[in-house]
């Protein structure tokens, strides 16, 4: 009994320490919308949905580069969340808690679907950064760019589909979600270690994809 | 989300494509058709009607978050009862124990034939001319161990069980469950021999009985039990010591009688005997 207790201190002084405060913040706030919704205010569960559904549907998005499944499996994702908040019980965040649950649904989709490969892709949203990649790598303009910019992503997004689930998800959820390595271990139910191996992994099979875009 | 770096104007990484993921947004308009659809699936969700297993499986769930202490406290719990279990033996239950059991001379047991006594060499005879009649002296030699003790006569009965009793007239170190079986065994013998004789003669009872001794004995018992099995057979069988010669009958072939000497001769021919029968002054082997 003793040694449980141990291992769930542990859990939480890691936790604590490893989340930054803005997260910890974030989490706390969820957590009273969660309680709300556990004591009967379902609305409340509405400004959850609000609040994740674009991280949920990019982490879906880039997983399975199809925006009709992501869009599906997002929605999946609130359901089976709503369903299960009675079981939650703060252990973890909200947030964490709720990726899992998209990381999951993705994973069991992508391994029913392994032979059906359609992608289908959002557009690329021209800001102030991705301005600066984009001329960085070319100097086209008009017509010449747009099919630039279209190429540019269906390679990225082939080089990504080559990647293994795991890697693929690790690349996902460090680069394009920003999120960090503690918290990509608790989502994934694997350790920290096991966590940067992979990123290393699969960066250079990317370098090694990517390499004629790469200045 | 922050960005971890900014972009220097002449150097594209691989960091800077994968910003570019983040980039591909669906439009505003997007999220108005997210939000309908999903309304329908919770609706859908709602109205849809659960298997009866569902209900099983949110049970197990419930009590899975709980099965590592659980199953420390069954483990603790086993150890516990084992350890005081083992540590007391004189609380042991034993079925109605009633003390040293005394056998007298008129139990029914001692009457049964039995040999224990070495069966000697083969006589060289198919066909002997003297009548077998020493069976009688074997049953009186074996009745006077039957009624020495009730660890004897538990003995008889279960040869290599009397061995052990006779080994350790104090039981003390015998191990609790072996004391238990002693006892039992003891008090059925008084009881129920019948029972007991039929029990002992069950397939596989000394090994479940007592697995332990009952490897160290089997090797010696084995002989003697062979010899128990056919009471008659080891009383011919052992009328044969006083056998003088060999006699054949004068009208068997001579093939035979090559044969019949030829079997003589070996070890342990009694066992490869399949028939053995007595007729007035005639013994007759069957092999």
């Amino acid at each position: 009994m003793i040694s449980l207790l141990t291992v769930d201190l542990t859990k939480v002084i890691g936790k604590t320490l490893t989340a930054t405060p803005e997260r910890r913040q974030e989490a706390d706030a969820d957590w009273e919308v969660v309680k709300k919704v556990q004591a009967g205010d379902v609305a409340a569960f509405d400004r959850l949905i609000v609040k994740y559904r674009e991280r949920i549907y990019s982490v879906v998005y880039n997983l399975c580069a199809n925006r009709e499944d992501a869009a599906d499996l997002a929605q999946c994702t609130f359901i089976k969340a709503f369903q299960s908040i009675n079981r939650f019980q703060g252990q973890s965040s909200f947030f964490t808690w709720v990726y899992r649950i998209a990381v999951n649904a993705t994973l069991t989709h992508l391994r029913k679907n392994r032979l059906r490969t359609f992608f289908s892709f959002e557009r690329i949203t021209e800001e102030d950064k991705t301005s600066e990649v984009i001329e960085a790598l070319t100097d086209k303009t008009g017509a010449d760019r747009e099919a630039f910019v279209k190429e540019l992503q269906e390679k990225l997004n082939e080089a990504l589909q080559k990647l293994s689930i795991n890697h693929r998800m690790v690349v996902t959820l460090f680069e394009i979600e920003g999120l960090g390595h503690s918290e990509i271990a608790e989502i994934m139910g694997c350790s920290v270690g096991t966590v940067r191996s992979r990123l290393h992994y699969a960066k250079q099979l990317l370098q090694a994809d990517l390499q004629s875009y790469l200045r | 989300m922050p960005d971890r770096r900014s972009i220097p104007p002449a150097r594209v990484t691989l960091e800077d494509l994968l910003r570019l993921k983040r980039a591909e947004r669906p439009p505003p308009e997007f999220w108005s058709e997210f939000e309908r659809q999903l309304r329908e699936k919770q609706l859908a969700a709602l109205v849809e009607r659960k298997s009866w297993w569902h209900e099983l499986v949110v049970i197990y769930q419930r009590i899975g978050r709980a099965r590592l202490p659980l199953a420390a406290v069954a483990v603790l719990a086993l150890t516990f009862v084992s350890v005081r279990y083992y540590t007391q033996p004189g609380e042991m239950p034993v079925i109605a124990e009633r003390g040293p059991v005394r056998l007298t001379p008129a139990l029914p047991v001692a009457a049964q034939p039995v040999s224990t006594a070495p069966i000697a060499a083969p006589a060289p005879a198919a066909v002997v001319s003297q009548p077998a009649e020493q069976p009688s002296t074997v049953v009186e030699k074996n009745a006077a161990v039957v009624t020495a003790s009730s660890s004897g006569e538990v003995g008889r009965v279960i040869p290599w069980l009397g061995d052990v009793f006779e080994n350790h007239a104090d039981t003390s170190g015998l191990t609790p469950s072996a004391r238990t079986i002693a006892a039992n065994l003891a008090t059925a013998a008084v009881m129920e021999p019948e029972l007991l004789d039929a029990v002992a003669r069950s397939r596989g009872f000394e090994e479940r009985a007592m697995p332990a001794a009952y490897q160290r004995h089997t090797a010696e018992a084995l002989p003697t039990a062979a010899a128990v099995a056919d009471p008659r057979r080891a009383r011919l069988l052992a009328s044969l010591e006083s056998i003088g010669a060999y006699v054949p009958e004068p009208s068997a072939p001579e093939h035979a009688k090559r044969s019949v000497t030829r079997y003589l001769a070996q070890d342990g021919w009694d066992r490869s005997a399949s028939r053995l029968e007595a007729e007035g002054n005639r013994l007759s082997i069957r092999f």
